[in-house]
């Protein structure tokens, strides 16, 4: 199991002891996905998001159930497309005939489609967003950037890292947080007025 | 928000961080630092920018409270839910009265006193159970069925798409009733 896997798996389990916040991560953490799984059923970006809390909305509350027998993203992954489809159904439109798997699903760029139907502003704060993160990186030490691009781009673990950098897990563990501080104090103000939130 | 407290944030995100720090991290994010929380999305979102070398379209910013204030709402929705349900026999229960009322009007000289007179048995009929699905549509208040020849008002269970029997069927059962004209007719 990988560290991610396992980071949502420690999560569900505090969901499933009741625990609110620990759901709200998972949210944070895969709502971009799950909104781009539903725009490949939605063309309407709003109606999307909106299709996506429902999505998540259920997967809350049938959560007891999950076993940890699969991931929790693909088990996600199902609810939203059965929403997607029910969604559609109950609005009298027809659901797409061509399922997309969850591997292919997981290969295409989730907001791909929905940038053609993208406002200006809504394309402008992407590119914006996008460009903060690689100039940020860019911008870094060589000891962090080089610790975050093992970690998110190769999906090594720390230990693994550490033996390739040469220093201390708790060393890799620090310069990979402080990258990722690094990037979220530049995408604070970029998302905080973001013009997203009005639609 | 210290920086220690948010290396834990972003060790959790590897699954590196010990389960009973998992705890007490979330512990801290519940008591109100919000800002933990849009951290924990910013690590994400750099993370997607990365390994996809693209950013997703930005969804609403509070895309993530407005889910939460959604479920929160869907929590205690329960007992108002009850609330609703117990608010709706007693329409139901109004309209049956009403509907008494009404389809038998008195024609004598003195109605209301006639009918203040009047008395209405009502008993609790337990059928022989038999499963039906109530429509998709059945929620609250229905409205209760009235039989004119047998004076029979049927109020439906509170039940919603699911099978059930009719046991909790409450039937009303009307008397003859006899105006004051119709009384004094016969005689």
């Amino acid at each position: 199991m990988t560290g991610e896997q396992d980071s949502d798996l420690t999560l569900v389990e505090r969901v499933q002891k009741g625990d609110k916040r620990a759901f709200d991560l998972l949210v944070r953490k895969y709502q971009h996905k799950v909104v781009g799984v539903i725009s490949r059923y939605i063309s309407d970006w709003s109606e999307c998001q909106d299709v996506a809390q429902d999505a998540f909305i259920r997967a809350y509350r049938a959560i007891g159930s999950f076993r940890g027998e699969s991931q929790f993203y693909t088990w996600m992954y199902k609810i939203a497309t059965n929403t997607a489809k029910n969604h559609l159904v109950s609005a009298g439109r027809r659901p797409p005939t061509d399922d997309v798997g969850i591997e292919d699903a997981m290969q295409i760029d989730g907001g791909m489609r929905l940038k053609d139907r993208a406002t200006p502003e809504h394309e402008l704060l992407r590119q914006e967003i996008e460009q903060t993160v690689f100039d940020t990186v860019e911008q870094l030490p060589d000891d962090l950037k080089t610790a975050i691009t093992l970690r998110e781009v190769d999906g090594l673990s720390y230990e693994e890292i550490a033996e390739k950098m040469n220093c201390p897990i708790g060393t890799v563990r620090s310069r990979i947080f402080r990258a990722r501080d690094a990037i979220d104090q530049k995408l604070r103000p970029l998302l905080s007025d973001a013009k997203a939130s009005e639609t | 928000m210290s920086d220690e407290i948010r290396e834990q944030l972003s060790a959790l995100m590897d699954g590196e961080l010990a389960r009973d720090q998992v705890r007490f991290l979330l512990r801290r994010i519940d008591g109100g630092d919000a800002q933990l929380a849009r951290s924990w999305g910013h690590y994400h979102l750099a993370g997607e920018v990365l390994r996809q070398r693209t950013a997703p379209l930005p969804l609403r910013e509070d895309f993530a409270d407005v889910l939460m204030q959604r479920m929160e709402q869907g929590t205690s929705g329960i007992g108002r839910h009850l609330l609703r349900w117990a608010g709706g026999g007693a329409i139901a229960a109004a309209v049956a009265v009403f509907a008494l009322v009404s389809t038998h009007p008195a024609v004598g000289p003195e109605p209301a006193a006639t009918l203040a007179v009047a008395p209405v048995a009502a008993h609790v009929d337990a059928p022989a159970p038999r499963a039906v699905t109530l429509p998709p549509a059945f929620d609250f208040a229905q409205p209760a069925s009235y039989d004119r020849d047998s004076g029979v008002i049927a109020l439906p269970s509170y039940r919603r798409e699911q099978p059930v029997t009719l046991g909790p069927y409450v039937l009303l059962t009307v008397p003859p009733m006899q105006t004051t004209a119709d009384t004094a007719s016969q005689r």
